[in-house]
This record gives C-alpha cells, sequence and structure tokens, in this order.
C-alpha cells in the first residue's frame, strides 16, 4: 500500500510539474519568440557618446535650469540620468585610472547638489545653481582625458 | 517528436554534469555522518531539539559545498538520526542557496547587496517554515537503531566508502533521477527561447510564471546566482529574480517526493503551499520597492534558456549535437566528479545485488575496538568525523583560490577566448563565437572575484571595465543573432576595445591601489 501512494505521488507530481511548466508556453510567448529578431538593448536618445559630450550636455542642461519656466520634470530626469552614467561612459574610454576617479569623486558631488533641486516645478536656488554650475566645471579640465594620452 | 526527446537528454545530461560533484560530496558527507561522527554528534553538529536546530542547519548546509541533489543523501542521514521535519527540510532549502564558490561569485553581479538581501530572506522564509512545521507537525521523526561501530582503520574508511556506494545506488540515486528527470519535463514544456520574455519587468505574471519554472528545475548554486545577476542586469522582474532564489535553487521534483515518501502528501503539500504562498508574497511585495531604477533594461534574457528545449524543428542530427554540447561544455571537475558518480554507482548496484542483507557491513563492524597495535594512538571515530568535515570545508576554500586564479593567468586564457571568440564571429561562426562569449563572459567574472580574494577588495574602476566588457560581449551576442555583417564588424571591434582597456587597467592600474 505504501508503495501504491509513494507511487502516485510520483505520478501525481511529474503530471503537476508538466502541466504547471505548460503554462509558460502560452500562444503569446510562442508569438514572442517569433519576435527574437528585435531583441535589443534600449539606448536613450540624450545618452552621449563619449565623456567630453557628456560633460558639455551636463554643463548646458545646468545652465538651461534656470531659464527653464513650467514644468522640468523630463529635463531634470534626463539631466540626473547623464549624472549616472558619467563613470560608466568614462570607463568606457582610454581613460586612465587616476583621472577617471576625479570624474567619480565630481559625479558624486554633482549626484548630491541635483537631488537637493525641486524635481518638478519651483524656484531653483541661485546658490544651488551656482554649486552646480561650479562643480560641473570641475570636468572641464578632464575633457579629453578620455584618449588616454595624457601620459 | 525526436528533437524534443535528444534535447531532453541534453538537459539530462547537463544537468547530470554540473550536479555530478556535489552529490559526490553529498554522498560522502553521508557516509562521514553515519560513520564517523555518529548518531548522537550528528544530532549535535544540527543542533538537536534546541531552538538552534533551524540557523544551526543552514549554517552547516551554506558550509557544505553542495546543491539540493547533493543535499538528498545528507537529509536521508538527518532523518535517520531523528532530527526533526523543519530543521530537515530546512537544512535541504538552505544548503543550496549559497556555497563559498557561488558567494564569491555573487561579488561580481550588479546587484550583490541586494542579492544577498535575497538569499537572507529566503533562508528567513525557510527557518520560518520550518518552524511552523516542526509546531505543526511535531511527531513526525523517524530514528533509527544506530550502526554498530566499526574496527579502526582501514575497515573504518571502507565503511564511509560503503555507505556512499550503496547510497549511490540506492534511494538516493532514485530521488536525485527524479530530480534530473525534472530538468527533462521542462524542456518538453518549454519550446526554445520561450523564457525570454516571460520575466520581464513589466509583466506582472513574472514571479508566478517563475514559480512553475523554478519548483520542477535543478539549478546549482552557481548558476542560480548567475541567473540572478542576469536578470538584474537586464532589469527583468525582481519579484521573480526572489522566487528562482528561494524556490528553484533548494527545491527539485526529487526532494518533493522525499517528502511525500517520508512525511505524507497531506504534510508535503502543506508545507509546500505555505512556502510558496509566503515565497510569493514576499516576491510581489519586493518587485516595485527594489526594481532598479538606474539601469536600461532590456526586453529579454537569455538566462533561463537553459531550461527550455535545446533545438527548433529544423536542427538536424539533434543527436550529434547533444554529444557536441556535452563534450564541449563539460568542465574537468564536473567530468571527474561523473566518473566518481558513475563508479560509486556500479560499485553500489553490484554491491546491492550480491550484498543485500548486509553481510559486508557486519563484517566491518566484527572485532571493533580489539585490533588495535601496540604502537597505535586510536582517534575517536567522531574527533575524525569532525576533522573530514572541517577538511571539506577548508578544502572548498581552496577550491575558491583554484577556481578564481590570479589575474596574469585568467588573462591569458581571455586571451584564447577573444581569439577564438572574435576570429568565429568575424568569419561567420556564429555557434562557435557565442559558446567563446559565453567562456569569456565568466572568465570576467572569475578575474573580479580572484583579484577580491587576493588584494582583500576590487576597485571600483576595474569592476566598471569589467562590466563594460560582459555589457559589449552581450551585445555581441546579439549581433550574431540578428545583425548584419558590418553590426557584427562594428561589435566585435567594440569588444576588442572594451577588452583591451580591461586588460590594461588590471595589468598597469591595479597596482596604485
Amino acid at each position: 500500500m505504501k508503495v501504491g501512494i509513494f507511487q502516485v505521488a510520483i505520478c501525481g507530481l511529474l503530471s503537476i510539474a508538466a502541466s504547471g511548466c505548460g503554462t509558460e508556453t502560452t500562444t503569446s510567448q510562442a508569438a514572442d519568440h517569433s519576435d527574437e529578431e528585435h531583441l535589443e538593448h534600449f539606448v536613450p536618445e540624450h545618452k552621449p557618446a563619449n565623456f567630453s559630450a557628456a560633460v558639455n550636455s551636463i554643463q548646458s542642461r545646468i545652465q538651461q535650469l534656470t531659464s527653464t519656466k513650467g514644468s522640468r520634470a523630463q529635463e531634470l530626469s534626463e539631466l540626473g540620468e547623464i549624472i549616472d552614467w558619467l563613470p560608466e561612459i568614462a570607463a568606457n574610454s582610454d581613460m586612465r585610472r587616476k583621472n577617471w576617479e576625479q570624474v567619480d569623486v565630481i559625479t558624486v558631488e554633482l549626484a548630491a547638489l541635483f537631488h537637493q533641486l525641486p524635481q518638478q516645478s519651483g524656484v531653483v536656488d541661485d546658490d544651488l545653481t551656482h554649486k552646480l554650475r561650479t562643480t560641473a566645471e570641475k570636468l572641464t579640465p578632464l575633457k579629453g582625458t578620455e584618449k588616454g594620452d595624457d601620459e | 517528436m525526436e528533437n524534443l526527446l535528444w534535447g531532453g537528454l541534453l538537459r539530462f545530461g547537463q544537468a547530470l554534469l554540473q550536479a555530478a560533484p556535489t552529490i559526490v560530496v553529498g554522498l560522502f558527507v553521508a557516509g562521514v555522518l553515519r560513520r564517523l561522527l555518529g548518531y548522537e554528534n550528528t544530532r549535535r553538529l544540527f543542533g538537536g531539539d534546541s531552538w538552534r536546530a533551524l540557523p544551526q542547519a543552514w549554517a552547516v548546509g551554506m558550509l557544505l559545498p553542495v546543491c539540493s541533489l547533493g543535499v538528498i543523501p545528507i537529509i536521508r542521514e538527518m532523518r535517520r538520526v531523528g532530527l526533526s521535519g523543519g530543521t530537515i527540510l530546512a537544512f535541504a532549502l538552505s544548503a543550496p542557496l549559497f556555497n563559498p564558490l557561488s558567494l564569491l561569485y555573487g561579488l561580481t553581479l550588479s546587484e550583490p547587496l541586494v542579492i544577498f538581501a535575497f538569499a537572507s530572506c529566503s533562508l528567513l522564509v525557510v527557518t520560518l517554515i520550518g518552524m511552523a512545521w516542526d509546531r505543526m507537525f511535531p511527531q513526525t521523526t523517524a530514528p533509527e537503531p544506530a550502526p554498530a561501530p566499526t574496527s579502526y582503520g582501514l575497515k573504518r574508511l571502507a565503511s564511509i566508502l560503503l555507505v556512499a556506494v550503496r547510497e549511490a545506488a540506492g534511494p538516493s540515486a532514485v530521488y536525485i533521477l527524479i530530480g534530473l528527470i525534472g530538468t527533462v519535463l521542462l524542456s518538453f514544456a518549454l519550446p526554445p527561447g520561450s523564457m525570454q520574455h516571460a520575466v520581464n519587468g513589466d509583466n506582472p505574471y513574472a514571479p508566478l510564471i517563475m514559480t512553475g519554472v523554478a519548483i520542477p528545475v535543478y539549478a546549482t548554486p552557481m548558476l542560480a546566482m548567475s541567473q540572478l545577476g542576469m536578470m538584474f542586469q537586464h532589469g527583468n522582474s525582481v519579484g521573480a529574480a526572489f522566487v528562482l532564489l528561494a524556490l528553484g535553487t533548494g527545491l527539485n521534483l526529487g526532494l518533493l517526493v522525499w517528502m511525500v515518501r517520508n512525511y505524507g502528501f497531506t504534510r508535503s503539500t502543506v508545507w509546500l503551499t505555505a512556502l510558496v504562498t509566503i515565497v510569493l508574497g514576499l516576491a510581489y511585495t519586493v518587485e516595485k520597492p527594489l526594481y532598479p531604477t538606474e539601469i536600461e533594461a532590456a526586453d529579454h534574457t537569455h538566462a533561463f534558456d537553459i531550461y527550455c528545449q535545446p533545438f527548433s524543428e529544423n536542427v538536424v542530427d539533434p543527436a550529434q549535437q547533444v554529444w557536441l554540447k556535452l563534450s564541449r561544455d563539460a568542465l574537468a571537475h564536473e567530468l571527474i566528479g561523473l566518473g566518481f558518480l558513475l563508479g560509486l554507482t556500479v560499485v553500489g548496484i553490484g554491491f546491492n545485488t550480491i550484498d543485500s542483507t548486509g553481510k559486508t557491513e557486519a563484517w566491518l563492524e566484527s572485532g571493533a575496538e580489539t585490533q588495535v597495535g601496540k604502537f597505535d594512538l586510536v582517534v575517536p571515530a567522531p574527533v575524525l568525523g569532525g576533522v573530514a568535515l572541517l577538511g571539506l570545508v577548508a578544502m572548498s576554500i581552496v577550491g575558491c583560490f583554484a577556481y578564481y586564479p590570479p589575474a596574469d593567468e585568467i588573462l591569458e586564457q581571455m586571451q584564447i577566448a577573444q581569439g577564438e571568440a572574435l576570429s568565429a564571429a568575424r568569419s561567420g561562426n556564429h555557434s562557435h563565437a557565442e559558446y567563446w562569449i559565453a567562456v569569456w563572459d565568466d572568465w570576467t567574472r572569475r578575474l573580479q572575484v580572484g583579484v577580491t580574494i587576493r588584494n582583500g577588495g576590487l576597485p571600483k574602476f576595474h569592476r566598471l571595465k569589467s562590466e563594460i566588457l560582459r555589457f559589449k560581449l552581450e551585445l555581441l551576442e546579439h549581433e550574431l543573432e540578428d545583425g548584419t555583417k558590418d553590426e557584427v564588424w562594428d561589435a566585435t571591434t567594440a569588444v576588442g576595445d572594451a577588452y583591451r582597456r580591461m586588460k590594461f587597467a588590471y595589468r598597469e592600474e591595479l597596482a596604485s591601489d
């Protein structure tokens, strides 16, 4: 009797597993599979191509902060993303480690200041904008070091 | 239909190869527990009936290099010595979550802290469910009489081997086989590539789908860890990732059948339902708060292709493909493990057939503790057992240094992978290129761990360099799938640049740290 229960249990579990897994193979997913040719990683349009372009983009976007009126959620979101990408963009180049570490430190400072900005419409503190601009300026001497020929 | 069957065979072979080393470890640990450590010390090792039993069980489990199939001979021993069901199940589910190799591998992932937090949550869940089990079903222990002691020396060693061979061809083998069959059934149910979009971050059913996959699947700790890393990297469902870790690494069909056989269908169903409910509840709770917002989500993942049917309908000669894939993918330690496992099983079949009444055990136990020479020093069996288990832990730490060699050695290996992958990609040999891309990717992770364990850390600069190379490798993989010749060429150039920069960073810019 014990053996019988054991065998029934095995069959039951195997069929539960098989049918449970069957839910994975829905028509929609089979259709999804036919879309494999569309597999890709999404690269946002505002992602700069290289480090110098990223620095230019950050500096000009900070400059525009004071002149933008009304909602600037989109602009702020993009600026935040570019700041976040900066260490990765710099590392994806021939920039030497000591320069990259400077970039990393400045990025941390920039990110901290950026997060103090009102994220929707609102008055941007002049002092904060000035600090952001000054910090972003520190990146200027590092432009071009992504070619790695400074040593 | 023919392709389906050959595909199932391939999945079976791949899972068996991956599992073989840890199954062998599990078989010998069972032998050491029974013949050296003894019943009372085994109970003590796992905390006996005290409140410490559950945390102690998973602490021991994490130190032992076993997977969800390798734990089966050990949990059979645990049941034999009369440990509670809660303790045994906590050990069975938590031991495969981490081992030293996978723990170090986890350091290379994009979200290591979240992943370790997941593992801690999983440990908490299995501990709580174990406690609930002991409260709900208190009378489920089934202790057996302790075996008689064996003579010192060779007889004692032979008795450990005998336990291992009998288990390798006995009930443990049946449960392990059922566990492996789970991967075959899964491959029958999942068409090629069908999991690529199933766990996308925007799919509300992703944790549910993963539950259906994670229960029958067999995943080694390393595999689960790498899949988790890929899920975070691709912005897949966080809840599904949690389900994969909590259920995929610890559960398999063999373990469920063992439960039903030992505790009955009703109790096992209650336990499984509680486990799945809590895990799914937590999965949906963490889905939004922990979703990584800073990454660019991909609309797919290849992490679960390994569970799907490997061959599409137009594959010719699948039998040859199976052989080619298995012989190409098998790693040295897997082949050695498989050799040991087959050897143990063959000898075990011989013993179980010729000596089914245990005459050999009776002979090994005869004359115990009487044949001590004048100058012999008798080391008590529990001491030897403790040394054996500690030795196993020490060996797995040494194994970490072997598996993650120094940077120079790895960079030499990468040089080979680079040549093979890029030349194959440019010449249009896509399957060869894809194989070497995977090898190359793996070496980048081993490089990170190898440097970390030798230098005590890895600078962020170097971690990023490795991540960028992996990202470029993945893009190349995609171009191989659907890109034009020019796109493939551009992708190989990008990979070559990323590799050159990473190599320079590890060779020239590490010492300045």
